[in-house]
Parts: structure tokens; sequence; C-alpha cells
């Protein structure tokens, strides 16, 4: 089967600073991998770039099959992008937020239904109708993520899903990472926990200052010698 | 310590100013205003004598005016400006006195501020032309200037510790509301010209004269006592805004953890789009109470003057800038970091960019109707044609000018801002300075073409004037959007609404 999501020579440059060189990526269906490295090493960028937010400066880039450059609409009707801050319209409600994405993506009508049983899972119920502004940290990426699945997508793009969130919560991400895989969609998960990487995913791909310097099986980075071993690579 | 921490707040202002432009236009601003307060000096030396008399005698209203807008600016701001929003300096040990001298520092970053302080240098000089020391009379005019000022900044400071809490509200508001019966009381009893002749600022005109005419023991008790009340408001400011620093945290805050009721889906996406827009707008409290000064207090003004239908005329024009400022300028900002999840939907651009620009007329032609209606209210005689078709064509070209502007400026310069405290605004204190002077200019200058043409009972040349105009802010949206359709523009709009 084809990858979901491709990435082939992708350069990202601000000016003078290049975020991402050559980058080469590949996303089976029903794979998870997790873009690990340190500050700055280019996966925000990444997954900005997929999820068709970031124009990218030079390479092919695909999502579900879908050229991200010429067909962006299309593209991101397969993708759900939780962002790495914020990613909340700060004076509309959890609700809005919901109501807004099920309109923009044209959703059928059950989907309020799978949206009450998401901010249930997520501890967000009693929320709900509150302004994202006056959410926690914690709140507001459960809610990005809440916010990514809620179409059940081809691709998902998870960036720092895990950042400040309570153990509850991460269990929650965990169960809707697992399910998307096991529908079939790809998962592209980006994080500097290792640990919490290495659980949700199968695969790992560590970036350094914008391109690939390792890939391996999550489980290679378990452990104290995968710590040991994810240092080295960072360094 | 605030003597250090003040150049260095204002030198890292200056530095975060990234626009070259933005950069030449304030340091454009500051060399002109020095020209502009002589201008008005040597204008005032040169004007025919004819009403000198009368402007003596208008002097202390003039005087007054600049009071009452010393004291309302930094009211209708929430509270006076700030050079940083208080989350940016939560961590740095800022002390109450920085940020006293800190928002005094902003507010001559106001075009009302500066006309007027302009006018005052004007009328001081037309009010002592044939007298010897005309620079006594203007060192007094300087002194009172920054007396109101220091003294409107401590209003502000107080009312912002006062409305912290429910009891303080209530007091707020029961001012507000003997202020403006009062006010209405001395309009229906048509008591204005006895309570002007009677201004407080009286001796200050007294002041300044004796100054001119070089009664020394006169003008120096005078202009020691403004000096002194200066020193006195500066010590109080301080303290007023260490105590309302110290008072527990804005309740803005705690309006973000209320309930808001679902409503029925929007029709389209765009529907649920502007219904978003319009939420963000009307929950902000900054906004909120922006629109209601922006509608309320010009309405409010104009219907008491009783105005000449001229003059209404310009009450659009007026308002419509003062709209644009609201959010306009910067108008991305309200998805804050939203706008990153919003850009990664499946939609058309310009869904988006559209969606704005219908709130943001609406937020401008709204504000200019009403305001319009309420100073038509009490117009003096029954109005012509000419007059009805100048107020419209004024309201519909400044709302489209305002509306163009702030697109361009909202696509060409974004940057990142809450609008979660009182205090905020869209953009940095300079930046909305650069801002106010170009959109009030343009504003006021329509208002006073239509004014003319009214005054001409020229209603064509009214209808001529708003389709041009209209036109041409129209061919200027259509640029906006067409930028705003750039994957590259929309990513760069995106990334500083979002991140900063």
């Amino acid at each position: 089967m084809p990858a979901q999501v491709e990435t082939i020579g992708l350069r990202v440059a601000f000016g003078a600073v290049v975020a991402i060189d050559s980058l080469d990526l590949a996303v089976q269906p029903a794979s998870s991998v997790a873009l690990v490295g340190r500050n700055g090493a280019g996966k925000s960028t990444t997954l900005r770039v997929l999820a068709g937010v970031l124009p990218a400066t030079k390479g092919e880039v695909r999502v579900g099959g879908i050229d991200v450059t010429r067909y962006p609409a299309a593209a991101k009707a397969r993708v759900g992008y939780c962002p790495d801050v914020g990613g909340l319209i700060p004076r509309a409600t959890a609700w809005e937020h919901l109501a807004l994405a099920a309109k923009l993506r044209d959703l059928r009508p059950g989907w309020a239904d799978r949206a009450h049983a998401l901010l249930e899972r997520f501890d967000l119920l009693g929320a709900a109708d509150r302004v994202t502004a006056g959410f926690s940290h914690g709140m507001g990426r459960r809610l990005s993520v809440v916010l990514a699945v809620l179409h059940e997508p081809q691709v998902l793009l998870l960036d720092e899903p895990f950042d400040g969130v309570d153990p509850l919560g991460v269990e929650a991400t965990m169960e809707v990472i697992a399910q998307a895989r096991a529908s079939g969609s790809a998962v592209l998960v980006s994080t500097h926990l290792l640990a919490l990487a290495a659980q949700a995913c199968e695969e790992a791909v560590v970036l350094r200052a914008g391109k690939i310097v390792a890939a391996a099986p999550s489980s290679e980075l378990r452990g104290e010698a995968g710590e040991q071993r994810y240092r080295a690579l960072l360094a | 310590m605030s003597q250090a921490q003040l150049p260095s707040l204002v030198r890292l202002r200056w530095r975060m100013v990234r626009s070259e432009r933005v950069r030449v236009g304030l340091l454009f601003l500051a060399a002109l205003v020095p020209g502009v307060l002589c201008g008005a000096v040597i204008a005032g030396q040169l004007v025919p004598r004819a009403g000198s008399f009368n402007a003596t005698v208008l002097a202390p209203t003039a005087f007054l005016g600049f009071a009452v807008l010393a004291l309302v600016a930094p009211l209708a701001a929430g509270g006076g400006n700030e050079l940083f929003p208080p989350e940016q300096l939560v961590t740095y040990p800022v002390t109450p006195m920085t940020d006293f001298l800190a928002s005094l520092l902003v507010a001559p970053l106001n075009l009302a501020w500066m006309s007027q302080f302009v006018l005052l240098f004007g009328i001081t000089s037309y009010i002592t032309v044939g007298h010897a020391e005309l620079g006594l009379a203007l060192v007094t005019t300087l002194v009172y200037v920054a007396m109101v000022t220091v003294a409107g900044q401590m209003v502000a400071w107080l009312l912002i510790g006062a409305r912290q809490t429910r009891a303080g509200r209530r007091v707020v508001w029961a001012i507000t509301g003997v202020i403006g019966i009062t006010a209405i009381v001395i309009v229906r009893a048509h008591l204005g010209y006895v309570v002007l002749d009677h201004a407080p600022t009286t001796p200050v005109v007294s002041t300044v004269l004796s100054g001119a005419d070089r009664h020394y023991s006169h003008w120096m008790s005078g202009t020691v006592a403004l000096a002194g009340i200066l020193l006195g408001c500066l010590w109080c400011g301080q303290r007023a805004c260490a105590w309302a620093l110290r008072r527990p945290g804005d309740r803005t805050r705690f309006k973000e953890s209320r309930s808001h009721a679902r409503r029925p889906a929007a029709r389209s996406p765009l529907a649920t789009l502007v219904r978003i827009d319009r939420a963000n707008v009307w929950r902000a409290a900054p906004l909120r109470r922006g629109l209601m000064v922006l509608v309320v207090l010009p309405g409010v003004v104009a219907a008491g003057a009783a105005l000449q239908w001229e003059s209404v005329v310009l009450v659009p024009a007026l308002v419509a800038a003062g709209a644009g400022l609201l959010y306009g300028v910067n108008m991305f900002c309200l998805d804050a970091g939203g706008a990153t999840w919003l850009a990664s939907m499946p939609h058309r651009p310009r869904l988006a960019i559209t969606a704005k620009t219908i709130v943001l007329a609406e937020t401008i032609g709204g504000s200019c109707l009403i305001a319009a209606v309420a100073g038509s209210a009490r117009a003096t005689g029954a109005p012509t044609l000419a007059n009805l078709t100048a107020v419209a064509g004024c309201l519909l070209s400044c709302t489209a000018m305002v509306l163009a502007t702030c697109l361009q400026l909202s696509v060409d310069r974004p940057n990142r801002a809450d609008l979660r405290g009182r205090r905020d605004t869209p953009a940095p204190p300079a930046a909305m300075a650069v801002y106010s002077v170009r959109l009030a200019t343009a504003s006021t200058l329509v208002g006073l073409l239509f004014s003319l043409a009214a005054h001409q009972n020229a209603w064509q040349a009214c209808i001529l004037l708003t389709a041009g105009l209209v036109a041409l802010s129209g061919l200027s949206i259509a640029r906006s959007v067409r930028q705003w359709d750039d994957p590259g523009t929309r990513a760069r709009v995106v990334a500083a609404v979002a991140n900063g």
C-alpha cells in the first residue's frame, strides 16, 4: 500500500535559517511513527507542512496520497492536526470549536454523538461550553487532540500531545492513537518525551537540525540503553 | 529602581518595532511635534485679531476640554495604555512607579491628546498677542498639560483598582450615572454657558495672561501651584498604581470560566465563522468596553451639543477611525493560537478573511450608524437632502476606507495580541499611534469634504464622492484578499498571530 504520509527532499527555510533540509519521510497506513529530537530540530515545522499550514520551500509533500501544495483542501480533509502550542480560538467554547470543525469538514449529522463521547473520554464534558481562554494548558492540549480525531482522519498529526497533560489525559491520547492505527490511519506524533513516544508509536525517527539522523523501532529506544542511544544521537 | 527600569523597557519596546516603515513613521511623528507646536504658536500670533476677546473668554473652556480629554482617554482605554501587556512582564520585578511612568509615557501617543495639546498652544499664543512675555504663558500651559495628563492617569489607576471588586464597580457605575444625569440636567436646563463661565480652569487662563503681562508674582504663584498639583498627582498616581496592582486579579479572568449556551448550527461554514468571530469580539473585555465607549460617547456628546447638520456629517468620520483601531488593524489576532488550527481546516482561504471582513464591517458601520443617529437626534433645524446624503455618504465612505486600511494592515503587519486584559490593544503603543494618525487623518479629511458638500447644498457631489471612495476602497480590499490567497502570506500571518 502507498504511504499515507510522504515527504521527498522536503526543505523549509525561513530566510537564511534552514529549519528542514532534504527530509525524506514515509508513514504507512495502520502505523504510527514518533518524531523525536531536541528543541528546534524541525519536528513541529514538519508537521505544520504536512498539515498544510506552512508551505514547503522545496520538495514533495503528500498526505493520503494527495499533493499538499497542489490540492491543499483535499489534503487537509484527510488530516487531523493537533498544533504544538495554543491551537485554540481564545474566546470560542470547546463545543463551538467542534461545531466549526464539523461544518468546515462537512461531517455527517451524527458528529455530535462522537464529539460528546470524545469530550467524555478526555474529561472535558463539564467544560464543553466554556471559552478556551479559561482552560488550563493540559485541558487545551486535550481539546486539541479531540479536535484532531473528531473526523476519524486518514492521517493523524499530533504535535506535543502529551505536553503538560495529566496521566488520565495521556492514557486517553494513547487510546485514540491506538484506535486510529487499528482503523488503518497513519499516525505521526512529534514529542520530546522519549518514553511516551516509544509507548505510543511502533517506530521512532530522530531529527537533528532539520535532518533525519536515525530511524528505528521504538522498542530499541526503550529502557536505559535506548535512552543512552537517543542521547548519543542528539549530541 | 524605576529610573533604571523605564529606559530599559523603552529600549526593548523600540527594538521590538521590527518594521522599518513603522520606525520611520514614529521618528517622523516625533520630529513633527515640535514643528507643529511652533507652527501653532506662530499661527496664533499671525491670525487676525477680530475675535481675540471671544478667544480669551472661551480659553477656559478649551483648557477644560483638554482636562476632560485627559481624564476620559485613559478611562476609554480601560485605565491607560501600556508599554507592555502585564503578562509579558509578570516574571520581572517591575515597580509600580515604572508601571505608572510607562503609562504616562505612552499617554501622548494619542491623536486626540496631541491635537488638543497643539490647539492649547495655539490658543495661548493667540490670546497673548501684544503682551510682552509669550514664553512665560507657554510655560504655564505646558505645566497645565502635564498636570492634567498625570491627574488623568492617576484617576484611571484608581478606577482600575476600584473595579476589581463588585462594590467598587457599583461605586464607579454610580459615579458615572451621577455625572451623566448632571450633564443631561445641565443641557436640558440650558445651563451650559453658566457652568462654562465658572469653569475651574479660569484661574489657569488668568495665570497664562499674567505671565504674558509680566505680572510675575501672580504668574509665579499660579504656575507653582499647578506644578505642586502635578507633583502631588505624580506621588498619588504611583501609589494608586501600586494599590490597583495589589488588588485581586482582573474580573475578565473570571468571565472566562463562564458557560455559554449552545445555539443551533449555523447554515453554512461562512455563517459559522462569522458567528465565532462575532463572539470573539463581544467576549473580549477591551473590545466590548471600546465598542460601548465608541458608540455611546460621541453620540451623547453630539446629541448634547445640538450640532449643526454640517457638523453631524463629521460624526461618522470620527467614529470610523476609532472602530478600526479596536481590533481591525490586526483583525487576525482574534484567532490568536487558534489561527494555526484553523489554517489546517479544509476550507477555501477566502472564507476566513471574508468572515472577518463581514464582522469588521458590522463593527465599523454599526458604530458609525448609531453615533450618527444619536448625533442627528438633536441637530438644529430640518435636514436638507444634501445634509442627509452627506451623512449617509460619509458613513459609507469612511466605513469602506477604514475597512480597506484595516485589511491591508492586518495582512501586511500582523502581530500577536491576546486581547484578554481590559487595557490590551491589537498592536504595540507606537504602532497604534501611527495607525491612529493614518486612519483619523484620512477619515477626518473625508468628513470635511462631505461637510463642505453639504454646506454647498451639493447632494450630487456627495453621491459622486461616495461612489468614488467606495470604489477605491473596494479595489484596495480586493488587493488585500488576493494577497491573502498566497499560501506564504497566510503562513506568515498565522505564525505572527499564533506564536508572536
